[in-house]
């Protein structure tokens, strides 16, 4: 076991092994970390899977030790997040007062998963990590069976939660209620804590959460949850904010990269047959599963 | 598609310009500190030197040091902080209007709900 004082040393160590410079990084630098940025941030809107959690293992990959990694990346969540909400917001897709209660459980998650963060061994991080991209071949979209309730219960009357918005395919209003606020709440809660913890926006499960538990209807879902990002991705900020760990030369190119990738790919996003991409996506994915893991065993 | 007389809408323009004013602004200064980087001759990613990780004590102060010029950086890093602060700051003013806003309605619930999420922000901020 290394200490984790020794995680820098011993990221540097392996570097030089590589035959890099010790000190900055000639493999990674700002141009191609801005390209990789908006690469990333493209297929991440495209297939729905977001930018970070592919971004931070490629990271890694390139030696920047893991915490750096998903404290960075936490961070240009915000501007990914909120750059493509205000639309939504906007076109009033999104539900705000949905938005408002979850909130208290996704930042209470994200502060409460980066303070882990900050204390556990990168070990763990590696093996989370990993857990969390194999997560993302599970089908998360299947319905939960049966056991959520169709009923409208007091906690959601009680906050007024239904709205409407104007389907511009279907070309009228369409109106909802969301269902069983709390458990939806609770869900959101262990979103918040994934988020906080491994750096990412966690967008796929809390559209499940939107969709499957307040069975909101799946546009409002995904611009809802697009809103919440950028509040949990602040919430963990703020415990990451002074730990050292927001390292500006990796933050800059990665806001102002998955930004732009984000939103070439919300644009063209149903127009475009996905299916290669999102093979392609898959691939890197494993790839980078296995990365994570060596990484992780290396470090034991 | 019109909602007239819904205030709903008013809240979703103010925060639908709070969100891209500030996502617009925040990647200007990260844009131009990464320039003025790049202008010092320098592309690389560093990792090791301490003047690259954003550090202080409280947000709050950390604030008011970058405002009135006491905080000591290079340019480049100057601007990218000021932009990454510009960033954090987007959705916590975002909750600002949203109490701001559910207390012009009288909203009891929903002016709870949004104070809630903004003392826990604050505090978060303010701690360490």
């Amino acid at each position: 076991m290394t200490v984790i004082a020794g995680e820098v040393y011993h990221q540097t160590s392996e570097l030089k092994d590589e035959k890099s410079a010790g000190q900055e990084k000639d493999d990674l630098n700002i141009i191609t970390l801005s390209f990789l940025a908006v690469a990333v941030g493209f297929l991440g809107s495209l297939t729905g899977l977001g930018g970070a959690s592919v971004l931070i293992p490629v990271l890694v990959l390139f030696g920047v030790p893991v915490k750096v990694a998903i404290a960075s990346s936490i961070v240009s969540i915000i501007a990914t997040s909120s750059g493509s909400a205000s639309s939504y917001v906007r076109e009033r897709i999104t539900n705000i007062r949905v938005a408002m209660f979850l909130e208290i459980f996704t930042i209470s998650g994200a502060i409460i998963g980066a303070s882990i963060t900050t204390f556990i061994h990168a070990t763990y991080l590696y093996f989370f990590f990993a857990a969390f991209l194999l997560s993302s071949f599970i089908s998360l979209r299947k319905r939960a069976a049966g056991q959520i309730s169709r009923e409208l219960d007091k906690i959601s009357r009680w906050l007024n939660l239904q709205g409407s918005y104007y389907d511009e395919a279907e070309g009228r209003e369409i109106s909802y209620r969301a269902y069983n606020a709390l458990p939806g709440g609770l869900g959101m809660l262990v979103a918040g804590l994934a988020a906080g913890m491994l750096g990412i926006g966690a967008g796929a499960f809390k559209v499940t959460v939107q969709e499957n538990i307040l069975r909101l209807p799946p546009k409002v879902s995904s611009a809802t949850s697009n809103f919440i990002i950028g509040m949990t991705a602040l919430a963990a900020t703020s415990v990451y904010l002074f730990t050292g760990l927001l390292n500006l030369t990796l933050m800059a190119p990665m806001a102002i990269g998955t930004t732009i990738g984000a939103l070439i790919g919300g644009r063209i996003l149903n127009k475009l047959n996905s299916r290669v991409l999102r093979v392609l996506f898959f691939a890197i994915i494993v790839f980078l599963i296995v990365q994570m893991l060596y990484k992780g065993v290396v470090s034991l | 598609m019109s909602r007239s007389g819904n205030q709903t809408s008013r809240l979703e323009s103010v925060i639908s310009y709070i969100l891209i004013i500030g996502v617009v602004t925040s990647l200007l200064l990260v844009a131009t500190g990464l320039i003025l980087y790049c202008l010092q001759g320098s592309l690389a990613i560093q990792l090791e030197k301490p003047e690259v990780y954003i550090h202080g004590n409280d947000f709050f102060t950390f604030l008011g040091g970058l405002l009135t010029g006491s905080f000591q950086t290079s340019k480049a890093f100057y601007f990218m902080t000021l932009g990454i602060t510009v960033l954090i700051l987007t959705p916590f003013i975002r909750v600002l209007a949203s109490v701001f806003y559910f207390g012009v309605i009288r909203d009891a619930k929903y002016i709870m709900i949004t104070l809630f999420v903004l003392i826990v922000l604050t505090i978060s901020l303010a701690l360490h």
